[in-house]
């Protein structure tokens, strides 16, 4: 069963601080702003937002994956209290595999090529462990076995485009695992494959998580998925976290507007309502941040003071932060629509 | 007038693969009979490789049949390329509005260029023409003037239906138009269609693979696998009674907001075979928990499901051996 997380944070970011610098632009403009949160020991956090929202930059920030132009401004990432943002090359390499790995959304762009698959996760175990090759070969077998992979002898002799999404996302899973890695950063996984195989890949981690007592930082824009693999969630609008806490409570009563926007706008298979709602607009683009808060021009809740100043998470107890100013209108309306 | 719009009567759509020097068909589309009718919305469920694009591009002629026919309004349609006058009852709605619109043009001149080119409205209209079909699909005139890239992709996807729905088509096909939209904006589209279909009347043949949208939107669905139909009836009695164990999984498969709905999520095995290589028998078996000796001997062709509800059966086919006693297979394993 679930390991019950440690008090101890195993990543730490704060206030977190990222620029973009547009390819021949002079001016720089903000793309993450004061970002904070923690995934304990054992803890599945999911991360969730739409494109834009600066989820997969928060990752790839953690991992060390920043692209030229892209730059951490302010702020702290702590892995087990060493601050990655000012980390040595040496020290992230030592980290990559063992400490933090990455699974990412397409295996096809992510696995190399012309190597087979085989090879590639031989790669990812020599990392750590001085085997040779053909123990590390061994490995590779034990763990394409664990991750479901059929026949795996004759599957870890093809290259990537041989195999289907699903196997080439298993494979990937492998990698990123081969060296038993605390950490486990997760960019939409299961986004481009089929509804079937999706389930298959997110039983395969719920089973690695528990097993292996491994932590996860999940990023998707389904929040259904959150719900699936999470305990706690972090809302991402515009480069900020507007609302964080356990997924169970942030569903049952959103206190933010723009979690209760996702999750009426998210269909339910399992009930027809009248009219789907979703939020009006759109999701502003990078460099076109509305003033104030974010969500303003989309918001039901949107008075005069939501249209300038900042606003940081403020903890509403149990364990739960919005950056709402308007919370109890929000609860009086979701009360009224259910009467 | 049929009640009819669009009639499919075992239709196959061939492609030539290559493996290893000779090239083999592989039917994308396997045998297809359904049928849509006016003013409805009609889903086509399935994963990818189902087929249910091929389908889609076969309707507007971008594929053309094997075999079997394709009847539009009570008229059959040939291979031919098709005349302007039957391709303007005939739109579609791509799954990426930022492929399928000019990146170089601005949204007045492509859409002014379509109605230039079919002649289907007078010149001193054209402009207000354009900024009526703009108005019905819910977007400011001033984004006339702009450029696809200078819009979300919401606006885009708006767009590219305005340009659909430019020569008043009987009949809208969708490939996936919401798949690529984030789910704040895909609501409003989904609704968009439901609208559109109330005030304009337009048939339209909704592909998705997500259930819980066709289920929202649709008034009849029916679900794909590797080029077959397998289940097709009204949405309401199909998804309140699934009677092929790939429905069932397709609906198992999808994650529930509810946290823990299931303790343990629910998952088919294996992957799909490979066109080119299927079983012998029904094509679902080498995933099925329920297959067994019948299942490799035999393929299932659809047959009518006897309905859970009293009064007047709704159309309801399965095509699987057991569509009728399921139930009693539930729990048991596969007896290969």
């Amino acid at each position: 069963m679930t390991s019950t997380p440690s008090t101890e944070p195993l990543l730490l970011v704060e206030d977190l601080c990222i620029d973009v610098t547009p390819v021949g632009g002079k001016k720089t403009v903000p793309a993450i702003r004061n970002v904070s949160f923690q995934v304990r020991a054992g803890e599945a956090v999911g991360l969730v937002g739409e494109s834009g929202s600066g989820k997969s930059l928060t990752l790839r920030t953690i991992m060390g994956l920043l692209p030229a132009g892209i730059e951490a401004t302010g702020g702290r990432v702590l892995f087990e209290g060493v601050d990655l943002l000012r980390a040595g090359k040496k020290t992230m390499k030592g980290l990559r595999g063992t400490g933090i790995t990455m699974i990412f959304q397409e295996p096809m762009t992510s696995l190399n090529p012309i190597a087979k698959v085989g090879e590639q996760i031989v790669d990812a175990a020599r990392v750590k462990h001085s085997w040779s090759r053909s123990d590390a070969r061994d490995h590779a077998l034990r763990l394409a076995r664990h991750m479901g992979i059929p026949d795996p002898e004759n599957v870890l002799s093809l290259y990537p485009h041989e195999l289907s999404g699903g196997l080439r996302q298993r494979v990937m899973i492998a990698a990123a695992l081969a060296c038993q890695p605390k950490l486990v950063l997760c960019d939409e996984p299961t986004t481009a494959l089929d509804v079937t195989i999706q389930a298959q890949i997110i039983r395969l981690l719920l089973e690695l998580k528990d097993e292996l007592g491994m932590s996860m930082l999940y990023v998707t824009h389904d929040l259904a998925v959150v719900a699936q693999l999470c305990q706690r969630l972090e809302v991402m609008y515009a480069g900020s976290i507007v609302e964080s806490g356990l997924v169970a409570d942030l569903f049952r009563q959103p206190n933010h507007p723009y979690t209760q926007g996702l999750v009426n706008a998210t269909p339910d298979v399992d009930a027809v309502v009248d009219l789907l709602t979703g939020i009006r607009g759109s999701a502003p683009t990078l460099g076109h941040w509305p003033e104030g808060c974010a969500f303003n021009p989309r918001c039901d809740f949107a008075s005069a003071e939501c249209q300038s100043g900042e606003f940081p998470l403020i903890d509403t107890g149990q364990g739960r932060a919005s950056a709402c100013i308007h919370v109890e209108q929000l609860h009086a309306s979701i009360k009224d629509g259910a009467r | 007038m049929s009640e009819n719009i669009l009639d499919l009567d075992d239709v196959t759509v061939s492609f030539m693969a290559r493996r290893g020097g000779t090239k083999t068909p592989v039917h994308a589309a396997d045998h297809v009979t359904l049928d849509v009718r006016r003013g409805e919305i009609f889903g086509l469920v399935g994963e990818s490789g189902s087929g249910k694009s091929t389908l889609a591009r076969l309707i507007v002629g971008l594929n053309s049949a094997a075999s079997g026919t394709v009847v539009f309004d009570g008229e059959v349609l040939s291979n031919k390329k098709r005349s302007k006058s039957l391709r303007r009852r005939i739109q579609m709605v791509f799954q990426d509005p930022y492929s399928s619109l000019d990146p170089r043009m601005n949204v007045r001149q492509q859409l002014m260029e379509i109605l230039k080119v079919h002649d289907a409205v007078p010149d001193a209209q054209r402009r207000t023409h354009c900024e009526k079909i703009f108005a019905q699909v819910e977007l400011a005139p001033s984004l006339l003037d702009a450029r696809p890239r200078q819009m979300s992709g919401g606006q885009r996807q708006r767009v590219a239906i305005a340009r659909a729905l430019l020569l008043s088509p009987e009949l809208l096909v969708a490939d996936e138009p919401v798949s690529a939209l984030d789910v704040s904006v895909q609501a409003g589209i989904v609704q968009l269609f439901a609208d559109l279909r109330t005030r304009l009347g337009v048939t339209i043949f909704f592909i998705a693979h997500d259930l819980a949208v066709v289920r929202h939107l649709c008034d009849r669905v029916a679900v794909m696998y590797m080029g077959k139909i397998v289940e097709e009836g009204t949405t309401s009695e199909l998804f309140a009674n699934p009677r092929h164990p790939y429905t069932r999984a397709l609906l198992d498969s999808i994650p529930r907001l509810a946290p823990n709905a299931h303790e343990e999520v629910v998952a088919p095995e294996g992957e799909p075979p490979s066109l080119a290589r299927l079983p012998s028998g029904c094509r679902f078996r080498s995933r099925c928990p329920f297959a067994t000796e019948m299942c490799v001997r035999e393929e299932p062709g659809l047959i009518a499901v006897t309905s859970g509800v009293a009064d007047s059966a709704p159309m309801h086919v399965a095509a699987c051996h057991y569509a009728n006693d399921l139930e009693a297979y539930v729990g048991r394993s596969s007896t290969l």
